[in-house]
């Protein structure tokens, strides 16, 4: 189970992360760069296609799945199932809140799991359950300081850069010490290009990084397609989440997140 | 020599009051020095118990780094070299392999992780107290469960699971689609659409659902019957289960991947150690292999010696057999050299553990003594001073100094010969008690962990032939000892200056 639901939870990351570059007027301050990058992720509903590529030392393996994620009921709820390949076929995870349910058709059977064992590291994953939580609130809990700002070429024509550190605010509840943070900044697009988190300050390199990359239009939006996630000290090994639909702020039916929906 | 024996006999009984509470103080010193040796003896054998029989094993091989960050990739090299090194050593009594892989156990809405232990029953029930901790069904069965091989998927078939997935995807794309906006009408015709999208899913999710099974199973075939699984009665109570009940059991696999299965609950034991009661799960390692893909491969090799202080030479003689004694070199080469130890090689704290609670002991045993023989002292310099006239002549009519002396040590000596008799007698009851009930703690704690070893609260006591020799060997020694002081002053008391103090 690990890897593959806890890289079904990292979806929501990454879903959030692409929803980023909402129309708005021309970002002035570092901040609402910040947040137009980072805080676009609470779109309120969101249903993708996606393929995940897992790359470890001892094995990859590609599968398809649908995600749904719905934020309109105060806590958010997502569904994701398997649509292949075989193995894993009609296997689903619901979350709602903190609460993790895996379906497995095969054994027709539920499991619940505790909010105590999502706290727990993932074993062997490239994410973690902080990821859901403290990923999305960038602005909130971080201050931003420019280290850089430069234009440069993009996938959608010349844009501008800007590197952020961003370092939590003295009583923000969060796991990483410091976080290195890339925007594009083109027109009223505010894009993220690669976030680099590390467990303290001062340490020199960072425990795991998330890119993104190949941009293109998806329901209206400019969004990066790909985001590829590596731990540094695991080299070679990643965890790749490639778009292949994307719908946004669609009216999901609240049936879709309960476990009859999940058993289906 | 009988007459000074006499003498002191005699002495002993002019003053019975003060014999009687002199010697009541010394035969109560000796049973508590035997009791709390007792308990501390019954402490270390108990750690040492379920350090070896539930844990490590007197003798044990891991990978080098297994012990540090136990994950499942962390097998041991070699394990069949271990074994039959092991095997070769007249010392040894047992050996067993392990899988320690990890998993979920749930049944209905209930669910909690576990940590699932493969072993072979035939061994494991002589290497290990699981068995003997049984309370309810059987132990495993010997063989593993009936489980037909996986397979691979021909052409044909990945080329019909790639239409399957193709045929999933584009059911969600017709959902997708037949979805509205937030804001575009929350009405009929949304709802109509997402009916409709909904109801063209279910007409081929049936027919998608079939042909994914028979891929499926013949990717990873189901058991021919659930396999068998020996747990605590803690898991048990949490998951409301009881023999002959069926639970589903999710276990990681060694690829990053899972396997579910649904098991059956062959029996149930406890240890009174919560850590074993409620978080673990035996199973056939044979079937825990199968689940966590890990083929033949294990993650340790556990050793029991005949007897427990040869452990340290087996496991060494082991790794000289092995060509594993530079354990620097196999910390730098883990995948391909096992590190074998011996328990206290393993966990060189709790050995530490247990020395430092027999020092403990020790010095308690020489605080009690200390104030018994300061007590002692005290009642010869009285009972030498009272016959200060009586010593003088006896020395007047000739009797020498180291006579005097001989006859107060012997009188010091007999009375701590007896008390300490008398004191073991009531030390060995003691113990019996303490060994039968223990001190029990278990209102105040489940169980506790000491250098992550889990324990029953229940302290109970061992009897040995050193826990109860001590005390009294040494009682008297220290009696003998402190009756010197007054003995030597009444030995050079002048025969003179003792009469006069008529």
């Amino acid at each position: 189970m690990s890897r593959a639901s806890v890289s079904r939870l990292s979806l929501t990351v990454f879903l959030a992360s692409a929803l980023a570059g909402a129309p708005a007027a021309h970002a002035t301050s570092f901040e609402e760069l910040v947040r137009r990058a980072d805080m676009a992720t609470r779109s309120k509903t969101s249903a993708a296609v996606l393929e995940m590529h897992v790359k470890t030392a001892s094995y990859q393996r590609r599968m398809r799945l649908v995600f749904w994620q719905d934020d309109r009921g105060g806590r958010e709820r997502v569904l994701i199932r398997i649509l292949g390949p075989a193995l894993w076929r009609g296997h689903g995870t619901l979350k709602i809140g903190s609460q993790l349910k895996l379906y497995n058709p095969r054994q027709n059977h539920v499991t619940v799991v505790g909010s105590s064992m999502l706290g727990d590291s993932w074993m062997g994953s490239h994410f973690s359950n902080d990821d859901l939580v403290k990923e999305t609130r960038l602005a909130r809990h971080y201050t931003a300081k420019l280290l850089k700002k430069w234009d440069g070429k993009s996938d959608i024509g010349a844009a501008t850069y800007y590197r952020f550190r961003l370092v939590p605010k003295p009583t923000a509840p969060v796991a990483w010490g410091k976080i290195v943070y890339t925007v594009l900044e083109k027109g009223t697009t505010v894009l993220p290009i690669k976030a680099a988190y590390f467990r303290k300050y001062r340490d020199r390199k960072p425990k795991r990084t998330m890119s993104f990359t190949d941009i293109k239009t998806m329901s209206g939006r400019k969004v990066p397609a790909v985001m590829t996630v590596r731990v540094m000290s695991k080299p070679g090994e990643f965890t790749r989440l490639t778009y292949r639909k994307l719908k946004l702020d669609i009216n999901i039916p609240a049936s879709k997140f309960t476990e009859q929906a999940l058993r289906r | 020599m009988a007459k000074t024996a006499k003498i002191a006999w005699r002495n002993l009984g002019r003053n019975r009051r003060r014999t009687l509470i002199t010697g009541s103080a010394l035969a109560l010193s000796t049973a508590l020095c035997i009791a709390a040796y007792g308990l501390t003896d019954g402490m270390n054998v108990e750690m040492l118990r379920v350090l070896t029989r539930y844990d490590l094993g007197h003798v044990q091989a891991h990978h080098a780094e297994y012990r540090e960050r136990p994950t499942l990739k962390r097998t041991l090299p070699r394990a069949d070299a271990v074994v039959a090194a092991l095997r070769k050593d007249a010392r040894v009594a047992y050996v067993a392999r392990r899988v320690l892989s990890f998993g979920l156990v749930s049944r209905a809405d209930k669910s909690t992780g576990v940590q699932i232990i493969g072993v072979q029953p035939k061994r494991e029930r002589k290497i290990s107290g699981i068995d003997a901790s049984r309370v309810s069904g059987t132990f495993l069965p010997d063989d593993k469960t009936p489980w037909p091989p996986r397979g691979a998927l021909s052409q044909a078939e990945k080329k019909k699971d790639e239409e399957l997935t193709k045929k999933a995807e584009d059911d969600v794309l017709g959902e997708l689609d037949a979805l509205s906006g937030i804001g575009s009408g929350k009405g009929t015709g949304a709802g109509a659409g997402t009916g409709a999208g909904t109801a063209a899913k279910r007409g081929t999710g049936a027919g998608v659902r079939g042909e994914t099974r028979k891929l499926a199973d013949k990717l990873s075939p189901p058991p021919a019957r659930p396999p068998d699984v020996y747990l605590g009665v803690g898991l048990a109570k949490r998951l409301a289960v009881k023999v002959g009940s069926k639970l589903e059991l999710l276990a990681y696999a060694v690829d990053g991947t899972s396997e579910q299965v649904t098991v059956n609950v062959v029996g149930l034991y406890r240890t009174g150690t919560s850590q074993y009661d409620t978080g673990r799960l035996y199973m056939h390692i044979a079937d825990v292999q199968r689940l966590s893909h890990l083929g033949t491969r294990v993650h340790q090799v556990t050793a029991l010696v005949k007897d427990v202080d040869t452990a340290r030479d087996v496991a060494k003689a082991a790794r000289v057999a092995l060509g594993v004694s530079d354990i620097k070199a196999v910390k730098k080469n883990p995948s391909s050299a096992p590190l074998v130890q011996s328990w206290n090689e393993s966990r060189p704290d709790i050995e530490n553990m247990l020395k430092l609670n027999e020092g403990s002991i020790v010095l308690i045993m020489l605080f009690i003594y200390l104030v018994a023989a300061l007590g002692v002292i005290n009642t010869m310099l009285m009972s030498v001073l009272e016959r200060t006239r009586e010593i003088g002549v006896l020395k007047a009519i000739g009797m020498r100094g180291s006579g005097v002396l001989r006859m107060i040590v012997t009188e010091t000596t007999a009375l701590a010969v007896i008390s300490a008799v008398i004191g073991a007698g009531l030390g060995l009851l003691l113990n019996a008690y303490l060994a039968r009930y223990g001190i029990d703690l278990s209102s105040s704690s489940e169980s506790f962990t000491l250098g992550g070893v889990g324990f029953k609260p229940v302290f109970k006591a061992v009897i040995t032939a050193r826990g109860t020799l001590v005390p009294v060997v040494v009682l008297t020694i220290s009696c003998c000892l402190a009756s010197l002081y007054p003995a030597i002053r009444a030995a050079l008391l002048a025969p003179a200056a003792g009469m006069r103090e008529l």
